[in-house]
């Protein structure tokens, strides 16, 4: 790093770490690398879109590893090895994250500085040749030069335009030390924030060199600037608002408890602890004594649907009982998720319950509610395993909610979602149920069952088996899955979200304009100069400016306009000028 | 009148009519363009071209009316809720936007009548689309029975319709850039870049459209060296070789059309997208400057940007109510979040040295295939949460992993040659 200059110029043949930590903050602080680095995000996430994402739908990326759907084995297991079906957990997406945010960081350091020293001391700098300025007009007016830049200076601060403090009296012209000082001082936060504002979809154009300002000025000017705080400002919110919104995920990630349970309507319901639930995701910093205690039965689900067996209504009637022992009635809706004790409870999804009975002889040997899943086709699937009789017993169980009996007596289907006639359609298998493997609570492994026979039910009857066991469908009721979440994130995503729009509006519309206004003074009269540029939304600037002038115009040339009245009334045109 | 009829009326009654209004619209707005600007570069006093033109704006405001009694109606028949529960209504709803924005902002606003033939083609596009997407009118399901429902799909409809008059724009100005380049390198080389738009001649808006207004008396002759707008309109519509890009432009949206498995629209959209190509050449010497057409494709886009954002932040709020859980990565979010990024970038590249301009329109293109792929693909093929279209059908992913590979080379391919081509000459 002590390296002369030439051996600086090349790079050392092989960079050590330091130089390659610098080299890759430099390629970094690059908007090109930034855009790319998007681009591969967004790559990545239309990966996300169109291969089956474990996270969300595990079963389809079973089935493309199995080869049953999807591209092929082979396509689905390269797939696999690239960590395609979990794009937003693979360890690539999160060195890319990581990378997006460190090119972040980069750019808006210094941007952070610019803008406090623009905030602080900025000021627009002085326009050397008004003449060559986009915009121009003159106003001829009789007032004295300075009088006149005095009622410019007041319209322009009216306008909400940022003045330069040090504007030059008319009769010093002369630049001072501190006025050459001050007049450097923009320069910095200009380039800072022509390198910097690309991040933030700033066209930046410049106006002048900065040296300009040294120039002796020729003559009295006034220069204002307006837009330079909000629109750097606004995309400085936006931007910022992304490390809020990535605290608020991570932390989310860490302290959120989310737990999904179904439970029967008129059964005993569940109690909110660590081991009452199916499935529970929670985060690392969840804490058993973390949950609130209370219990909720289910006293009543409503569905209902159109004619065309679509749902139009679910709704559940509970029974709250707190951990402190009060007790309350709600109803909960689609939509419209309960908050006990700072847990949200959703109502996730439904199915029927069939209640089994199989017996063997005088021992029962399985009795309690199956929780079917829907399969398509009005058709719901559930299983029994019964382990405790020899050989083991598995059912496999359909259930048509709608199947009354057709004219032959035999029943017949009608894809109709309600259970008017009900029929339990079951297979009976005896042997090993396995369970020396995984397998879902609703699936049987048959590898290594035989089948002993099959039947259908009717709700209240039972059948014989070959082997002198009876299954029994005892009832039919429905379940409802509850999703028991909290996330003490939520406040701040959400606060993180509206940072994002509130930043993104003057980021995108409010635009850094320059207006510059000389006078001088020929023959009596004063010809006043204005000069306007707008380094984004030209075309805004260009409604602007003219109504800049006319307000000028009103301020300045009221004599002309009247002649009779010399003196007018300040007030009326200053109601005017202020919108 | 029941219900069922009323849903009939909307459907072949209404519906129809406004396509065949916004058809004729189409046709007359282009005629205008094409014939009446061949006119007054020579000077002569317009003529046959106006009074198509005000037609062509009296079917505009027609087939409004009757869009808006068709979406009514529709509201109606499926029981008073807004019009926006499946593909069929937001696609409805989308080209009813376009039009609108066509006929206020751009001819009322913005003065550029001459744009709206290619606006009332995006509309006609989504409204094809909508026909092949019909659904009956039903209530909505549960899940959709909420104030966000209005919220969240609201503002994600009005965002998609300003993307695809962005994308007109977008469009429109890559064959005028591509013109006026062209024109532009066989002049000397003091004048090259000068004439060319967007980004490099901040400034110099519409000092070289030659259909600006008749305070440019002077036209060509001192910079271009050409003898007046005609020939350098004429010189414009030389330059570029309409053939590859009807070809491409076509063969783009037959494979898109395609994935309708609609023997309908995969003849009439690209069949439609073909007319507008071949409009957009012959009324090259009409169209706004490059640097007009891409200011107003940023402002455009920049005008829904925030909307979109709005839109999913919204989408994440009812999400959370409804789901428990704001954010989950179901394919459609992951889709709205892709077509959010890409147009951050397209809004990013903007302000990029060397990717202004046409690399930036590039961007803008990927972005809006991307919302497109997000509406359509995910939709139709790939189950989540969000399927609204009805019956998903197969899923081909490799079309979808294909398309990743292509966006993201395409992306690499326009930064890259941005890169090499400073000036963009």
């Amino acid at each position: 790093m002590t390296e002369p200059a030439p051996a600086r110029a090349r790079g050392p043949l092989i960079p050590g770490p330091v130089e390659t930590v610098v080299s890759l903050w430099r390629w970094l602080r690059r908007m090109r690398t930034a855009l790319h680095l998007l681009a591969a995000l967004g790559a990545a996430t239309l990966l996300a879109t169109v291969v089956p994402q474990r996270p969300n739908v595990a079963d389809t990326v079973a089935q493309w590893l199995d080869g049953t759907a999807g591209p092929g084995q082979l396509p689905a297991r390269l797939l696999d090895a690239v960590g395609a079906y979990d794009v937003f957990g693979a360890p690539w997406f999160l060195v890319l994250l990581a990378l997006l945010f460190t090119s972040l960081t980069s750019c808006l350091i210094p941007r952070y500085r610019a803008y406090w020293r623009l905030v602080r001391r900025g000021r627009p700098p002085r326009s050397r040749n008004l003449a060559r300025q986009p915009h121009v007009a003159t106003i001829d007016t009789d007032q004295p030069a300075a009088e006149a830049l005095a009622a410019v200076r007041d319209v322009l601060t009216r306008r909400r335009f940022r003045l330069r403090a040090d504007d030059a009296p008319p009769d010093a012209v002369v630049p001072t030390r501190s006025d050459a000082r001050v007049g450097v001082a923009p320069a910095p936060a200009d380039l800072a924030d022509s390198r910097a504002g690309a991040h933030a979809g700033v066209e930046h154009a410049a106006v002048g060199a900065p040296g300009a300002d040294l120039a002796t000025p020729a003559r009295p000017q006034v220069a204002a600037e307006r837009g330079h705080l909000s629109r750097e400002g606004g995309s400085l919110v936006f931007h910022t608002a992304f490390y809020l919104l990535l605290i608020g995920v991570v932390v989310g990630k860490l302290t959120t408890f989310t737990g999904q349970v179904g439970i029967v309507e008129g059964e005993p319901g569940f109690t909110d602890t660590s081991v009452a639930y199916w499935v529970k995701d929670a985060g690392r910093w969840w804490g058993a004594d973390d949950h609130a205690g209370f219990q909720l039965d289910l006293d009543r689900f409503d569905v209902d649907w159109t004619g065309a067996a679509q749902p139009v209504l679910f709704r559940s009637d509970v029974r709250i009982r707190h951990a402190d022992g009060r007790t309350q009635q709600r109803t909960t809706v689609i939509n419209d998720p309960l908050v006990v004790d700072g847990m949200k409870v959703h109502m996730l999804d439904w199915g029927y319950a069939a209640r089994v009975i199989v017996r063997d002889g005088d021992d029962v040997a399985h009795d309690g509610w199956i929780h079917m899943t829907a399969v398509g086709g009005g058709v719901w699937r559930g299983a029994v395993k019964a382990p405790g009789v020899q050989p083991q017993i598995g059912l496999e169980l359909h259930l048509f909610p709608d199947a009354p009996e057709g004219p032959d007596g035999r029943p017949v289907p009608t894809g109709w979602p309600g259970a008017r006639a009900p029929l339990l359609l079951y297979t009976v298998w005896a042997g090993d149920l396995r369970f020396d493997r995984v397998q879902g609570v609703n699936d049987l492994d048959t590898t290594a069952m035989r089948e002993l026979s099959h039947g259908g039910l009717r709700p209240g009857f039972q059948a014989e088996l070959p082997t002198g066991a009876t299954v029994a469908f005892a009832d039919l009721r429905r379940w409802v899955g509850f999703q028991v979440s909290r996330r003490p994130t939520d406040p701040l995503l959400l606060a993180a979200a509206a940072l994002l729009l509130v930043g993104l509006i003057p980021a995108l519309y409010a635009y850094r304009r320059r207006v510059w206004v000389e006078a001088a003074e020929i023959d009596g009269s004063t010809r006043i100069i204005v000069a306007g540029h707008a380094l984004q939304r030209p075309q805004a600037f260009e409604e602007e400016f003219p109504t800049i002038v006319a307000a000028l115009r009103r301020r300045l040339e009221p004599d002309r306009a009247g002649r009779s009245g010399r003196d007018p009334d300040p007030d009326a045109s200053r109601e005017v000028v202020s919108p | 009148m029941t219900e069922t009829q009323l849903a009939e009326l909307s459907r072949t009654l209404f519906f129809p009519w406004t396509f065949l209004l916004y058809a004729a619209a189409m046709v007359a707005s282009f005629y205008r363009l094409a014939f009446t600007q061949v006119d007054r570069a020579r000077d002569e006093r317009p003529r046959a071209g106006v009074a198509v033109g005000r037609l062509g704006v009296a079917f505009t405001v027609a087939g409004l009316g009757t869009h808006l009694a068709s979406i009514v109606t529709r509201s109606i028949a499926a029981g008073g809720r807004v019009p926006l529960g499946n593909m069929y209504e937001y696609s409805s709803a989308m080209g009813f936007g376009v039009v609108l924005i066509a006929l206020v902002v751009v001819h009322g606003r913005l003065r550029r009548p001459e744009l709206n033939g290619f606006l009332l083609m995006g509309a006609l596009v989504m409204m094809g689309s909508a026909l092949v997407l019909y659904a009956p009118a039903e209530p909505l399901m549960p899940a959709l029975q909420t104030h966000w429902l209005k919220i969240h799909t609201f503002s994600m409809m009005i965002a998609s319709t300003i993307f695809i008059v962005a994308f007109v724009f977008t469009g429109l100005y890559l064959i005028r850039d591509l013109a006026e380049r062209r024109v532009a390198s066989t002049l000397d080389a003091s004048h090259r870049g000068s004439t060319v738009g967007a980004a490099y001649a901040p400034g110099a808006l519409d000092e070289h459209d030659p259909a600006a207004p008749e305070d440019r008396p002077e036209g060509y002759e001192d910079d271009a060296g050409l003898a007046d707008r005609h020939l350098y309109g004429r010189a414009l519509r030389d330059a570029v070789n309409p053939v590859p890009i009807v070809i491409g432009a076509t063969a783009l949206t037959v494979a898109y059309a395609l994935l309708f498995n609609n023997p309908v629209a995969t003849a009439v959209a690209p069949a439609l997208i073909a007319l507008g190509v071949v409009a957009a050449w012959w009324t090259l010497p009409a169209l706004p400057s490059a640097a007009t057409l891409d200011s107003l494709a940023y402002r455009t886009t920049a005008f829904a940007f925030p909307i979109l954002t709005f839109g999913v932040i919204a989408g994440a709020v009812w999400a959370e109510q409804s789901w428990g859980r704001y954010w989950g990565w179901d394919p459609k979010e992951t889709g709205a979040f892709l077509a959010w990024i890409a147009y951050a970038g397209y809004l990013h590249s903007r302000a990029t040295r060397g990717l202004r301009g046409r690399g930036a329109a590039g961007i803008g293109v990927v972005a809006f295939l991307l919302l497109m792929f997000t509406y359509y693909a995910v939709n139709l093929w790939i189950t989540g949460l969000h399927s609204y279209a009805g019956a998903a059908t197969s899923n081909p992913p490799w079309i979808g992993i294909a398309g990743a590979l292509i966006v993201y080379g395409l992306v690499k391919a326009v930064t890259a040659r941005a890169a090499t081509d400073p000036v963009g000459g």
